[in-house]
């Protein structure tokens, strides 16, 4: 096998590794941009009592993605008159395929999904703060994770590649 | 009265489940009853008619999420009144179990089983033959009672001479409690009340008269249906204030609304200088008097 091959494998998988470190990594802070962005939903409907199309674009616009284009692909499809859970479901699918969200982070939004705008204000508060909590819950979680793995998976995918490579010869 | 009626039934069409909009497309509509289990109904210029649609659950369900934009929170205060006002100024009324608080106060609505869409009617012009009675030498309008039994019209004329008198020039400030003159939606007046207006929506009318008084230093203050012992004393402190009223009251006739004591000290005293009387006799908007209320004491 020539030394481009060897090259090649080493390549792959020192990829391998940072992109799963770099997942570590990004799950903390998207995590933290949709908790904010919930906390912002709580000012626009408790205090502004804007309707949810319209407060999910406001959300959207001081979030960077993916946060952001879960806001505002929801938004739209209330706008449109798309069921909320429906349209909620959508956004949901979009951060199951673009962002680092694990699957117990989509669970805690999908719960709060069920219950967006079907009750008044001080009901939709209660909801939209459980939400925030699980969230910092999972964030905590994210964090220390992160902290625990981050690190290592940037030196683990090389090191598989060597591994593999001192086998192969 | 003259009428050139814009129902706006396109606009509305979209709020429609899919399967309703076909057959209701090129409906000519004043009002339309949809109950739960029950054939939907329209009222047109023609009455009533029955169409052959029955109502679902389901049905009732997508049009609250669809008038309430899936966000019933944002609606809460006029959920309270039972209605809801969409963009264009129409108007959904609810029918459901009421929800009470602690005080026995209404607080909402569920298990809505019934809806009333009536769609807002714009008049422009309808005050047109009336004005030239209705305004002093200087253009400014008298202290003006307009009275109209329900659906007589009150309201649409009320509205034009809103216009009139604040695209004259004046400044006009609408306290607009049940959203009905202005049929704001989200704060913006849907329906032309004229350059020189503004509304305070959704606002209760004693305060609300007082509070732009303060606030707003209107010329012409324009409310709707005055009747309780606060609307009155806050019309007293506008008249002090110098600015114009206009202002309108339930009624068949100035006898049936003098029979209500706040009404009866207002005209005892001459404080409206120009009435106004409409019936439903020819259709809404039929003019029975204009001109200085007659009141003998």
């Amino acid at each position: 096998m020539s030394g481009a091959c060897f090259g090649l494998i080493l390549y792959a998988s020192t990829m391998v590794g940072l992109i799963i470190a770099k997942s570590y990594r990004d799950r903390p802070r998207q995590l933290q941009s949709i908790r904010t962005g919930i906390e912002m939903l709580v000012t626009e409907i408790v205090y502004a009592a804007t309707p949810l199309s319209v407060a999910l674009e406001n959300v959207s616009q001081s979030q960077a993605k993916p946060a952001a284009e879960f806001f505002a692909l929801t938004g739209r499809g209330i706008a449109e008159f798309m069921p909320v859970r429906q349209s909620w479901a959508m956004g949901l699918a979009y951060l199951q395929t673009s962002s680092a969200l694990l699957w117990a982070d989509l669970e805690a939004l999908r719960l709060l999904g069920e219950v967006l705008g079907v009750s008044n204000r001080d009901d939709q508060e209660r909801h939209l703060l459980l939400a925030c909590r699980r969230l910092e819950a999972l964030y905590a979680n994210a964090v220390e994770e992160a902290a625990r793995n981050e690190r290592m998976w940037q030196f683990l995918g090389i090191l598989i590649g060597v591994v593999v490579v001192i086998v192969i010869l | 009265m003259d009428k050139t009626i814009d129902t706006e039934w396109t606009s509305l069409l979209r709020f429609l489940p899919g399967p309703w909009r076909e057959e209701l497309r090129d409906l000519l509509c004043f009002e339309l009853r949809i109950r739960d289990g029950r054939p939907l109904q329209s009222v047109g210029p023609s009455g009533g008619s029955v169409h052959a649609i029955t109502v679902t659950s389901a049905d009732i369900k997508h049009l609250v999420a669809a008038f309430s934009q899936s966000s019933l929170y944002a609606f809460e205060e006029e959920l309270k009144q039972g209605y809801i006002t969409l963009p264009g100024g129409h108007r959904v009324g609810f029918a459901g179990k009421a929800l009470l608080d602690s005080d026995g106060k209404v607080r909402g609505l569920k298990d809505i089983s019934g809806i009333c869409l009536r769609v807002a009617r714009s008049v422009l012009g309808c005050a047109d033959r009336l004005l030239p009675a209705l305004l002093d030498q200087y253009g400014a309008p008298y202290h003006l009672l307009l009275v109209s039994p329900p659906q007589g019209g009150k309201t649409t004329l009320l509205r034009d001479i809103a216009r009139q008198v604040s695209d004259g020039g004046k400044r006009v400030c609408i306290v607009d409690e049940r959203s009905e003159i202005a049929g704001c939606y989200q704060g913006r007046p849907q329906l032309d009340v004229g350059m020189f207006t503004d509304v305070l929506d959704g606002c209760p009318k004693a305060q609300g008269m007082l509070m732009a008084l303060r606030a707003l230093s209107p010329e012409v203050l324009v409310t709707d249906e005055i009747g309780r012992t606060e609307d009155v004393l806050a019309i007293e402190e506008t008249l002090n204030a110098g600015v114009r009223v206009l202002a309108t009251a339930h009624g068949a006739n100035l006898q049936e609304v003098t029979k209500r004591p706040q009404i009866r000290d207002l005209m005892e005293r001459q404080l409206f200088q120009r009435i106004i009387i409409l019936s439903n006799r020819a259709g809404p908007g039929t003019v029975e008097f204009v001109g200085a209320p007659l009141i003998s004491r």
